[in-house]
């Protein structure tokens, strides 16, 4: 019988999870400083009290290296392309650049 | 990745002030997520001391080169236009195409992820000296190394252009 239960969710859902909430309350004109962390980590830890004590430090990280959430978005994106991809793309692929006419021209020569 | 790893990094964000290296500290997460080496479940190709020691005076000039080539990287992307800079609402969508596709970059904003996402973990890596874990050829001695690859790999794309 399998009576193991995993849960599934990961450090990086519980920051966006966060960011979003601090998004919210920005929003609405707090200010960083005065966003709740504490309540937030108090919430989270309803849903997962093992991981009670851990919610602080990714609370804290939440909110020194949020940026705004554009980077934790970044992030979150980065371990879905990592989960599509699971073994290491070619180094360092080129950038692409936007269609140019001079691009084209040089193509038709 | 643990408490102590996110502690470290979040210490790294807080002490490095005013100096901030927002890019460095997800560089670091980066580079942990894409981990060849797993104890307990836990990602651990980096550990709290190596980032800790991010913090002495001579390696902290290194943090704040490749913290500016992250910044330079993501900024000639914006210089580009929204074209260029790789939306991450598009890149949600991946997983069945890129399963599909294999190796090849599904979309324009991917291929734009990519490149981006291997800077900051190559960074990342050498920051904390874990450039060689695995053999996976990264010869590179300097931050400069490291963004003259970059330049080398987008030559091509440049002289499409001009």
């Amino acid at each position: 019988m399998n009576v193991e239960a995993k849960e599934e969710k990961t450090e990086i859902s519980c920051m966006l999870s966060m960011q979003d909430q601090v998004d919210d309350l920005v929003a609405s004109g707090v200010t960083l400083k005065e966003c709740p962390f504490d309540e937030m980590v108090t919430a989270a830890a309803v849903e997962q009290p093992p991981c009670a004590e851990y919610l602080h430090s990714i609370a804290l990280f939440v909110k020194e290296c949020g940026c705004n959430g554009d980077l934790l978005r970044e992030l979150d994106a980065f371990t879905k392309v990592r989960d599509a991809f699971p073994v290491s793309p070619p180094p360092l692929p080129s950038f692409p650049l936007p269609f140019s006419p001079h691009a084209a021209a040089v193509a038709a020569l | 990745m643990g408490s102590d790893f996110i502690g470290a990094v979040t210490q790294l964000a807080t002490r490095s002030s005013p100096l901030r290296v927002p890019h460095t500290c997800m560089a670091l997460l980066k580079a942990n997520l894409s981990s060849p080496v797993s104890v307990d479940g836990r990602c651990a190709l980096l550990n709290a001391k190596q980032v800790t020691s991010l913090l002495t005076r001579k390696t902290f000039e290194d943090v704040q080169k490749a913290e500016s080539l992250m910044t330079q990287a993501r900024s000639l992307l914006d210089a580009f236009g929204d074209q260029a800079r790789p939306r991450t609402s598009n890149l949600t969508l991946l997983r069945p195409q890129a399963a599909a596709c294999g190796w090849r970059s599904p979309t324009k904003d991917h291929a734009a992820f990519v490149a981006l996402s291997e800077l900051d973990v190559r960074c990342a890596k050498f920051l904390t000296k874990r450039r060689n874990v695995q053999c996976t050829g990264e010869d590179y001695e300097s931050i400069s190394d490291i963004a003259k690859e970059l330049a080398a790999a987008n030559v091509r794309s440049l002289s499409s252009i001009y």
